[in-house]
């Protein structure tokens, strides 16, 4: 990629005696927050936005209010501006670009194409680049996954089967680390994280365990080393919801009714999408 | 059940690749893009965005016409197709093959349509809240949508989620 194909074209350029305030109107109003400056039609400088800024007085003196415009009102675009800007031709790498500001601590570089002025460069729009470059070699992918599963219904029931199966898809596309969540209702939530919790402590430490056998069945044996098993107790909206936040996942699957109004509240309430299956 | 065409030897669904993301004229919809993108790069998906927006109408001062619904719709249609195109490169440029639309009217009957007609395999969209007294009055689209919609729907919220 060359520079004439990642620059922004400038929105015109302001004379170095043009005042400040009426230049920072033209950086509120330029995409890319940065203006060419010229002195008598000669290239004189850059002008952004940090640098404006950093003319300023301070936002917090012991001025009063009407003296700031006051102050800001004597400022040039020539106070502001970054002199000796850094210029790069057309045909330049972003490589090079980058490697020029970083050297000289700018933030914005002109681009020409023999002595014309053809548009400008800002550090963000580098970093857009490398962002770019870097999906393309590693594009983005979902590493967390949660899938809710019921154990309520039979196994064959479809919505379920549906998610799970749908959960396992992206997964494997992915290579994403699939939790499969069951919330069991009247189970004990000191069983639930391990701990004992009375009489009916067997009884309960039994269900979870077959309630973890049975989500295990769930996985076909070639997927299971990419599934880790979650049995939760409570609530089950807000044991999903848990779930997601405790293993980080960028996206929830839920089966179940469509339009239920636990589906509905999940989505509501989830800190990452829903996909309803 | 929710159906899913793209399925393994056994019939059972497993990914689905041509997503309908529904959107409108705000930016807050939009949000729901990054997700789409990061879940169907690795598939090479197909994405049709559809701006569903409120139909035209003709606005009069007294006898005068100043705007037909038409213009209005057409104007709307230029300003929604503009901000599509600059979503549709960026896809493509991403490897996800990108058709857009611009329709108008009730948007959950227009996208169950569209995804309909389109042969979508999922419905991607924000749940934009609404406020006041249509949110005890009316349902909103993603409601309408997930509600309706016999495709595996992917919703985010308009905010307080993590970023894609």
């Amino acid at each position: 990629m060359r520079m004439k194909m990642l620059m922004r074209c400038s929105s015109g350029t302001v004379e170095a005696r043009e005042s400040l305030a009426a230049a920072s109107m033209r950086l509120a109003s330029d995409p890319g927050g940065c203006v060419v400056v010229t002195d008598g039609g000669r290239l004189a400088g850059v002008l952004t936005h940090a640098d404006a800024r950093a003319a300023g007085p301070s936002t917090v003196p012991s001025l009063a209010v009407h003296e700031l415009p006051a102050l800001t009102s004597r400022l040039t675009v020539a106070d502001a501006m970054r002199r000796d800007p850094v210029v790069v031709p057309s045909d330049a790498t972003p490589a090079d670009a980058a490697r020029a500001l970083r050297t000289r601590g700018h933030r914005a570089a002109i681009v020409v194409d023999g002595s014309e002025v053809v548009g400008v460069v800002t550090a963000t729009d580098l970093l857009g680049a490398l962002v770019q470059r870097l999906e393309r070699e590693t594009p983005p992918r979902l590493s967390r996954l949660l899938v809710a599963v019921s154990l309520a219904a039979a196994p064959s029931r479809r919505s379920s089967r549906t998610a799970l199966d749908l959960a396992l898809g992206i997964a494997r596309r992915h290579r994403a680390t699939l939790t499969l969540l069951h919330v069991m209702r009247g189970l004990s939530l000191r069983v639930a994280e391990g701990l004992p919790a009375g009489v009916d402590a067997d009884v309960q430490r039994w269900r979870l365990a077959q309630a973890r056998a049975a989500l295990v069945r769930r996985v076909p044996p070639e997927d299971r080393s990419m599934v880790r098993v979650d049995v939760r107790a409570g609530d089950i909206v807000e044991g999903v919801l848990g779930g997601a936040a405790s293993t980080g996942a960028e996206l929830i699957v839920v089966g179940g009714r469509p339009g239920a109004s636990l589906v509905r509240e999940m989505m509501r309430r989830a800190p990452c999408p829903v996909l309803a299956a | 059940m929710r159906r899913c065409t793209t399925v393994n030897d056994k019939g059972v669904p497993i990914m689905f690749r041509r997503v309908l993301v529904v959107l409108d004229a705000g930016p807050v919809a939009r949000r729901i893009v990054p997700w789409v993108r990061r879940l169907l790069i690795p598939v090479h998906g197909d994405v049709r965005l559809l701006v569903v927006l409120p139909p035209g109408r003709t606005v009069t001062a007294g006898s005068r016409t100043l705007l037909y619904a038409n213009q209005g719709e057409d104007a709307a249609r230029d300003a929604a197709g503009v901000a599509l195109a600059a979503i549709a490169a960026q896809l493509r440029d991403d490897g996800l093959a990108v058709s857009s639309e611009v329709r108008f009217g009730d948007p959950g009957a227009v996208a169950l349509d569209v995804a309909q007609a389109w042969g979508a395999e999922a419905i991607a969209l924000v749940d934009v809240p609404t406020r006041g007294v249509r949110r005890w009055l009316t349902r909103s689209v993603a409601d309408e949508i997930v509600q309706k919609s016999p495709l595996p729907v992917l919703v985010a919220r308009a905010s307080g989620q993590r970023a894609a």
